[in-house]
């Protein structure tokens, strides 16, 4: 669904990625594993077209991408949950998933009923304005606005960054649905176990590169890639 | 003092303060969601009146044609203004305030000039439609009926900007743009058009401010510079981009503007300004929370 051949992208004149390619195919969860600052939410953003890249092809069903700004691609059938949320603070639960609602493929998998099923949570929140939600309740919302476009493929970037350990496993807990019902995702993670929990095969970068990419399994018995890039 | 003076000249203040709140809430809209400090909004509202003097005239100046002036002529300025977006503006929103600041400053020279080549240097008028002509008692106090008439449409247009920020699917889209444009983006909105219908929105109130006041001053070339720093001094004084602080802002000029002119007709045309000071010394945010 999803090919990345050897991008390089650049913030002003800082090059950040080198020469990453990765795949995702229809129906997988896909981890990105990196540090902070490794790349992971660069290589995101090159994808959902936020920062271009300079060099290097980016493909989305077959169809080339690099260049079309971000609305179109979202058009297509992308969402993209960004690591710091961007909830819209003046818009209310209800509003932000509102705005966000469309149906590019026309199958409409997801409305408002079908997140609030997902997220019960925010439902109680309905009237609120999303800038006096809790970090994790904007953290769900955020993905369930992502959900509302109902797209192909969803960019998840740390879902999990900064929440107590018991959100983390109920949120991990909605992401598996998402898994079940065949969503087909890239997740950038720098929780090692989460990742692993989620995804069917993982890349792992560090400093722009892409230095491992492989299954869950051959994740787990590589020592070496975990504790050099990884940090476990 | 007759207590019924202060009460006409109140009233007065604040029919006055409507067409300002009208002219300053399009301002502040646009300040708000595409952060563009539009200087050319205040030649917007100078178009409208002319505009409203010439399709008066033109459809004979009779009561229906001042009815459709009052309709069409803030069209007139949101087709230029249109024109001025889609052409130049739409490729300069990302640009830093003071190019903003110096490109619609240019533009209000260029429209003042052209202007000036449509109607000419000299003074236009019309009169209100005729049933809106004389005057009537409210509380006891004779108004013009035109006075009354603004005294109505003010809130109706508060309250009609508000449904339009609050119950649209586009309104709604505006206020998330005027936080966050990449994140509207992302959730495959075309910011482009958002920012072109919300800069409409603004068009149309400059002109709608513009052709309301026709009935009420000589239409006349500089009316577009007297306007703008008044919307600017409102829109800051009531918190920028805020509605609500552009009803406030133009409440508090208005009225100490007509009453100023009780308490000291010399110097009337200060206490505006004096106010406007104040306020920024004790709340220099301004009054109602600012967007920015």
């Amino acid at each position: 669904m999803l090919e990345v051949e050897g991008i390089h992208t650049y913030y002003g004149l800082s090059h950040i990625l080198f020469d990453v390619s990765l795949r995702v195919e229809a129906g997988e969860v896909v981890c990105l594993l990196g540090r902070n600052g490794a790349g992971k939410t660069t290589t995101l953003k090159s994808v959902m077209g936020v920062t271009p890249p300079k060099r290097g092809r980016i493909r989305f069903n077959g169809e080339e991408i690099v260049g079309r700004p971000p609305h179109v691609l979202a058009q297509m059938g992308m969402g993209y949950v960004p690591d710091d949320r961007r909830i819209f603070p003046d818009l209310t639960v209800r509003e932000n998933l509102e705005i966000a609602a469309k149906d590019p493929a026309g199958h409409r998998q997801w409305d408002r009923d079908r997140v609030y099923a997902l997220f019960p949570a925010l439902r109680e929140k309905e009237p609120v304005k999303g800038g006096h939600l809790s970090g994790g309740e904007q953290k769900m919302l955020a993905i369930a606005r992502a959900l509302m476009g109902n797209p192909e493929l969803l960019l998840l970037d740390e879902p999990m960054e900064g929440l107590a350990p018991l959100l983390v496993r109920a949120l991990e807990e909605q992401v598996l649905k998402l898994k079940a019902i065949s969503l087909t995702v890239l997740l950038a993670e720098q929780n090692v176990h989460s990742a692993l929990r989620l995804s069917d095969r993982c890349y792992v970068i560090d400093d722009g590169h892409i230095r491992f990419q492989g299954s869950v399994l051959d994740l787990k018995e590589n020592e070496e890639v975990r504790r050099r890039y990884l940090l476990v | 003092m007759d207590l019924s003076v202060v009460g006409s000249q109140l009233l007065v203040g604040l029919s006055r303060a409507m067409i300002l709140f009208i002219v300053s809430a399009g301002l502040s809209f646009v300040l708000g969601v595409l952060r563009v400090p539009n200087i050319f909004h205040g030649s917007l509202y100078m178009i409208g009146a002319f505009s409203a003097f010439s399709i008066a005239t033109w459809l004979g100046g009779q009561s229906t044609g001042l009815w459709l002036a009052m309709l069409a002529a803030p069209v007139v300025a949101v087709a230029i203004g249109m024109i001025v977006e889609r052409a130049l503006l739409a490729h300069l929103y990302r640009r830093e305030h003071l190019m903003l600041i110096l490109f619609t400053w240019g533009v209000m020279l260029i429209l003042n000039d052209l202007v000036k080549l449509a109607w000419g240097p000299t003074y236009r008028s019309i009169m209100p439609p005729a049933a809106l002509q004389g005057s009537a008692s409210l509380l006891g106090i004779a108004l013009p009926r035109y006075n009354l008439f603004l005294l109505l449409i003010g809130p109706l247009v508060a309250v009609g900007l508000w449904l339009f920020t609050q119950r649209t699917r586009i309104g709604k889209i505006a206020r998330a743009a005027a936080v966050d444009q990449e994140m509207v983006a992302i959730l495959g909105i075309n910011v482009s058009r958002v920012l072109a219908v919300a800069f409409l929105v603004g068009c149309y109130l400059a002109g709608l401010g513009g052709a309301l006041v026709a009935p009420t001053t000589s239409i006349t070339l500089g009316m577009d510079h007297s306007i703008i720093v008044d919307a600017f001094l409102i829109v800051t004084i009531g918190g920028l981009g805020n509605i609500w602080g552009a009803l406030v802002g133009a409440l508090v000029f208005g009225v100490t503007q007509s009453l100023g002119l009780l308490v000291w007709p010399q110097f009337a045309v200060v206490f505006p300004y004096l106010t406007v000071v104040i306020v920024l010394l004790l709340r220099p945010r301004g009054l109602l929370r600012s967007v920015w």
